[in-house]
């Protein structure tokens, strides 16, 4: 069936007091209303903005202290050199129907002259999702719930065309919300894609519990990282 | 009698109602289950998302100090546990480091401590239940706390908060959202099987219950500056403890939230979508096309201040690749920002909070931002 994505109106409660014919099509807006909050509304969603130093050379050059280092004075924090790496890893409560999942990510890459192709420079981004289970001492990841994608210059990723300051532009990429048609079993980071989180992972659950977006990153920095539960307009 | 849900059967097929169709007794069965599924479900996902890079979240506090603040949405005044967890790392010789979580409701305040020993990269978790008080109540101020033990340091990687689900069944009786004026009726799933009655209750109920669920709000973006940062074994300015308190010009299109404003949304007669802003002193700025004004005592005042955003279409764009009509939400790139934001013409000699008292070099700038939405 359909899944409205609009708040449509509701029945007035008047038609369905006592006494008055109830009208199939009143119970039909309820019902519609409800598959909106259930699977559009309360899709989940996580945003995170990702902190980075607020240390400028400029600041420290003209000898201002420490303190005065405190804010994000440019879109880009630069800073990148070939080889750079980081990971991070960041958690989300997930529902209990949750399945595909879009990621949308905002990162910086590092500079350089060359083409995007080359091998001079060659930023990377891997994303993989763990399951996160608490048996008592706290939460560890006991299982890879999806292997993941990798996103590269031949599929979406940027560099910056500055040479000089290390300064970047801010670059966006995601993951698309194309479903494939079979469940992903691949078991290292594949084209990107939707993320998918089975219902159950060897002997755990997996759906509506916690897991960890394990990202990876290389000649690159992550700005900011957004999950979404995509929207399916048909289900049954 | 049970206020039963299940994740399996909660879609209801409105076609099976209409006219000329036989209406099949799974649809208002199908209803009950997804109206309880909503409301014990619905939003238990991250209230709070931060995340840093660069060693910027550090500190080497032998006492407790506050780390950040955020506002969160509440999900409803029966979910009253919520979970935190950390990913973090420590430095030095460990003994006892702890993160303090304070949820503070209306003046109610509920603490959970997590211990922190991980010496690679880590995580912690616990959890509190909060009581709620008397009157309305949407949201609740976060307050982070970090103290170590002497030669030991805590780095912060990312901080995540959730309240947990109402597991099935619901107990009996009248649940409420956000205050005890309107109700949600969970419903009897046995009541609603073959050859029971359809009745004007079950309609009432359903209207009430879907426009009360439909002003649950959600989190859509969690900002807090990292206030008290130091680093002993990482004294360089290059390695560690420069953490970002203030929003500056740079965060203009860069700190992203993306509010779903779906059709029908401007319709909606509720709050819908809240900025909450903490500031020192007074500060204009423009975020997602309205011109926000906070004004306050003085210039050393810090407060929390709530603005009703409203949709100005103009300046909307659509985030592209996910389905549905997410929008982006942030900074605008105009002069007002420009000119007030913190900038490289525009510094901060100071750090909140210790150079706060009688002085005004913190003033004029937002410390704190959450973005909540239904």
């Amino acid at each position: 069936m359909l899944i409205s994505t609009a708040y449509s109106l509701l029945p007035n409660k008047t038609s369905c007091n006592n006494g008055e014919i109830l009208f199939g099509s009143s119970v039909s807006s309820m019902s519609n209303a409800l598959n909106q909050l259930n699977y559009v509304k309360f899709l989940n969603r996580t945003n995170y903005p990702i902190m980075r130093s607020a240390y400028v050379p400029l600041i420290d050059t003209l000898g201002y202290s420490r303190d005065t280092m405190n804010s994000k004075y440019t879109p880009s924090q630069g800073r990148i050199t070939k080889g750079y790496v980081e990971s991070h890893k960041l958690i989300s409560a997930t529902r209990l129907v949750s399945d595909w999942i879009a990621v949308v990510i905002q990162y910086e890459s590092g500079s350089t002259s060359q083409d995007a192709g080359s091998s001079a420079f060659a930023p990377v981004i891997d994303v993989e999702i763990g399951l996160l289970n608490d048996s008592g001492s706290g939460y560890t990841q006991v299982a890879v719930v999806d292997y993941g994608i990798r996103f590269n210059s031949a599929d979406s990723l940027e560099l910056s065309s500055e040479t000089s300051t290390q300064t970047a532009s801010s670059y966006m990429v995601d993951s698309g919300y194309i479903i494939p048609a079979a469940i992903p079993t691949n078991t290292t980071p594949e084209a990107p894609r939707p993320l998918y989180i089975p219902n159950t992972v060897g002997a755990y659950q997996a759906r509506g519990e916690r897991v960890v977006f394990n990202i990876s990153c290389t000649d690159c920095k992550l700005k900011s990282f957004s999950t979404f539960d995509l929207y399916k307009a048909d289900r049954s | 009698m049970s206020n039963s849900y299940s994740s399996t059967s909660i879609l209801s097929d409105p076609a099976s109602t209409v006219a000329s169709r036989q209406v099949t007794f799974e649809t208002p069965e199908r209803m009950g289950n997804a109206s309880n599924f909503a409301f014990a479900t619905g939003n238990c996902e991250n209230v709070l998302s931060q995340a840093f890079a660069d060693r910027c979240f550090i500190t080497d506090s032998t006492s407790y100090v506050e780390m950040a603040e955020w506002r969160i949405p509440l999900v409803s005044l029966e979910h009253d546990e919520i979970e935190f967890i950390v990913n973090y790392r420590t430095h030095g010789t460990v003994s006892a480091c702890n993160v303090r979580f304070t949820i503070d409701i209306d003046g109610s305040t509920f603490t959970s401590v997590l211990s922190l020993s991980s010496t690679t990269n880590g995580f912690a978790n616990n959890d509190v239940t909060v009581t709620f008080p008397s009157g309305t109540h949407y949201y609740a101020t976060l307050t982070m706390e970090i103290i170590v033990n002497s030669g030991a340091e805590v780095e912060m990687f990312s901080v995540m908060a959730y309240f947990k689900r109402l597991a099935s069944p619901l107990t009996a009786g009248f649940k409420f959202q956000y205050n005890n004026a309107t109700a949600i009726t969970p419903y009897g799933i046995n009541r609603l099987k073959v050859n029971q009655a359809f009745t004007s209750r079950f309609a009432h109920n359903m209207i009430d219950n879907i426009t009360e669920l439909r002003k649950r709000f959600r989190s859509l973006l969690s900002w807090s500056g990292v206030y008290n940062t130091n680093s002993t074994l990482f004294p360089s300015f290059l390695d560690a403890a420069i953490s970002q308190i203030y929003i500056g010009v740079g965060d203009i299109g860069t700190l992203l939230s993306y509010p779903m404003l779906p059709s029908g949304f401007e319709n909606l007669d509720f709050d819908k979508l809240q900025l909450h802003v903490k500031a020192i002193g007074d500060v204009d700025f423009t975020f997602f096309g309205q011109s926000l004004s906070i004004n306050q005592a003085s210039d050393t005042t810090v407060g929390w201040h709530i603005f009703d955003l409203e949709i100005d279409n103009g300046e909307l764009s659509v985030l592209g690749d996910t389905r549905l009509p997410y929008y982006n939400a942030t900074f605008d790139d105009n002069e007002e920002n420009k000119t007030n934001l913190i900038s490289l013409g525009n510094l901060r000699f100071n750090r909140y909070p210790p150079a706060l008292t009688g002085a005004t070099k913190t003033t004029g700038t937002i410390i704190g931002l959450t973005l909540i939405g239904v």
